[in-house]
């Protein structure tokens, strides 16, 4: 049966009904709000390189303890590690440290050679890792340029005293899968939770120390925060004659900057 | 050498046994985590506590359904300074409260419904903001006289999760749900 002029004239109405009323939402719902990108800045101006940030981040995202028989393999796990440098012998020696956790790149190569999908880019930019996803590859761990991944090769172990203060929030990883930093996101996810129920907006002040290694560096050379508010630390420091990023060159677009007065030799 | 080798053919037939028998337990060890039902250390009966001369609703109790993650539940001294001071009815399970009181104990409730370490789960999102009914979720939980058991919990899972977040228009990002 051909179509009546009833029912295109119908099918015609409900189409421009529904154009309409969705204009008529797309007028209603507030400005999109710009999606937040998160990043860091790590001050090496700052940095007594006292490894604070090395232990908070150890104990808020339950990294085990690699222990004598792994560490000697080179097995332990550092989601923030401390990289030293040293240039000539004493007593012309000279020593460069380097907080370094991952560089959440916008590019990350990391996530393409995942197979499995176990490693994406969240909506807020950061560079996630669901463990209960990985089938232990360990192709993104060869991908980062930044050794910024580790492979689980033991099962975890911790000292008897720490057994009951691991992090509830954090989830443990078992042997046989790849972990990495992730910008300790159960607290943005806490805060931005805490936000909502209270009903108030946002703001800088909220996430600058947001991350355990921020929050404990003594010298306050961790910054962290929106890098797509054009007013946060981050932002604000990374405009700084003193920002660098690592690698630059590879085309990665890391979102951890690091600031430092003197030229940075790789 | 002939490939109908009998002492293949039982390797073969092992190999396909252990890894029949193999596949099943660990099925099985994955869905039977908790013993079915849960035995609670006081049989909590809801139907009374939801009586309406009493006027209790869900979030009078777990009160943390409008404040966070958790829903809670509360604690014995709670329980006591409110309510249970005296003897309100004849069940044996009552006095047990008072008993854990009295110690300063609390009562070492077995959490039922709970997803894998690795799953984040938050009450305010859905009771809150979504404004979802208790039920959607835990069934009628204000007829029950008994404890809930783990085989209701089965519903939870990343499905179920995701199905409602694509039709409601919310994020579907892993790292919303996962830790
Ligand atoms: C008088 C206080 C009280 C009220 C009111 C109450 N509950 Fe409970 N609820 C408890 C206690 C105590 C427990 C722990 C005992 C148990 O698990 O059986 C519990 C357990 C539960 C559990 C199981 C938790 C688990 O381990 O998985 C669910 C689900 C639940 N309640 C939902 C509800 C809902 C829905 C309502 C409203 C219809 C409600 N409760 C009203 C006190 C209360
Ligand atoms: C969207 C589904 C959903 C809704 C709606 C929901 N729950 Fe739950 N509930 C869950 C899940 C999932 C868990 C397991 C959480 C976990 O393991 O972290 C849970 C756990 C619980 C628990 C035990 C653990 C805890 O968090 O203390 C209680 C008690 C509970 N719910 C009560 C309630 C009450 C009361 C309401 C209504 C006000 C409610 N729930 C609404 C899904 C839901
Ligand atoms: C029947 C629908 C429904 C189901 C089932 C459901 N959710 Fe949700 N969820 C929602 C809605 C709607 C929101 C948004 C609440 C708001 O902000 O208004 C939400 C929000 C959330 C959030 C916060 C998201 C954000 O952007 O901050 C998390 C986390 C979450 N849900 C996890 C879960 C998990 C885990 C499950 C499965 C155990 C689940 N949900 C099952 C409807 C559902
Ligand atoms: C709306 C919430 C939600 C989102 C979004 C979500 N998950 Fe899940 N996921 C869950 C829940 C709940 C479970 C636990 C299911 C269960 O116990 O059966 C789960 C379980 C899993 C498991 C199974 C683990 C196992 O042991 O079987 C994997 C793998 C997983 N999720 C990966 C992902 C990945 C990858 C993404 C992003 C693409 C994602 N999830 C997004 C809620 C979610």
């Amino acid at each position: 049966m051909n179509p009546t002029r009833r029912d295109v004239l119908k099918t015609v109405v409900a189409a421009v009904g529904a154009a309409a009323l969705g204009a008529g939402e797309a007028l209603a719902a507030e400005p999109a709000k710009k999606k937040r990108k998160w990043g860091m800045t790590i001050d090496l101006d700052r940095c007594t390189a006292c490894q604070a940030c090395v232990v908070a981040c150890k104990s808020e995202n339950n990294v085990p303890c690699a222990g004598p028989d792994q560490m000697p393999l080179d097995r332990g796990i550092y989601w923030m590690d401390m990289l030293a440098i040293h240039e000539g012998s004493h007593p012309e020696g000279r020593s460069q440290y380097l907080p370094t956790p991952c560089n959440h790149c916008e590019n990350p190569p990391c996530v393409k050679v995942c197979p499995v999908g176990a490693t994406f880019q969240s909506e807020e930019g950061i560079v996630g890792q669901i463990w209960a996803r990985c089938i232990g590859c360990r192709y993104c761990t060869t991908a980062c340029p930044y050794s910024r991944r580790y492979f689980n090769w033991s099962d975890p172990v911790w000292p008897e005293e720490m057994k009951n203060h691991l992090n509830p929030d954090v989830a443990t990883r078992p042997k046989g899968v790849v972990e990495k930093c992730t910008f300790c996101h159960q607290r943005i996810r806490a805060v931005q939770e805490k936000a909502k129920v209270e009903g108030r907006e946002l703001e800088d002040g909220d996430f600058r120390k947001l991350p355990a290694c921020a929050q404990t560096c003594p010298a306050e050379a961790i910054m962290f925060g929106d890098m797509n508010d054009p007013d946060s630390t981050v932002s604000e420091l990374g405009r700084s004659p003193r920002a660098f990023r690592l690698l630059e060159d590879l085309g990665t677009r890391p979102k951890v900057v690091f600031l430092r007065e003197a030229k940075w030799k790789e | 050498m002939s490939t109908s080798n009998p002492r293949i053919l039982v390797a073969a037939g092992i190999a396909a046994l252990v890894v029949l028998v193999g596949g099943g337990v660990f099925a099985y060890s994955r869905y039977k985590a908790l013993p079915d039902p849960v035995t609670q250390p006081v049989l909590f009966n809801h139907k009374i506590h939801m009586d309406e001369k009493l006027g209790l609703t869900c979030d009078s109790c777990h009160k943390g359904v409008n404040e966070g993650p958790h829903a809670t539940i509360p604690a014995v001294a709670t329980c006591i300074k409110l309510c249970h001071t005296d003897p309100q009815g004849t069940s044996p399970e009552e006095p047990k409260l008072r008993e854990a009181a009295a110690k300063g104990n609390a009562i070492p409730w077995i959490q039922v419904n709970k997803l894998p370490g690795h799953v984040y789960f938050s009450h305010v999102q859905h009771v809150k903001f979504a404004k979802m009914d208790c039920k959607e979720c835990h069934g009628e939980m204000k007829d029950r006289t008994e404890p809930v058991s783990q085989t209701q919990t089965s519903r939870l899972d990343m499905d179920t999760c995701i199905d409602c977040h694509q039709e409601k228009g919310v994020s579907t990002d892993c790292l919303r749900c996962h830790k």
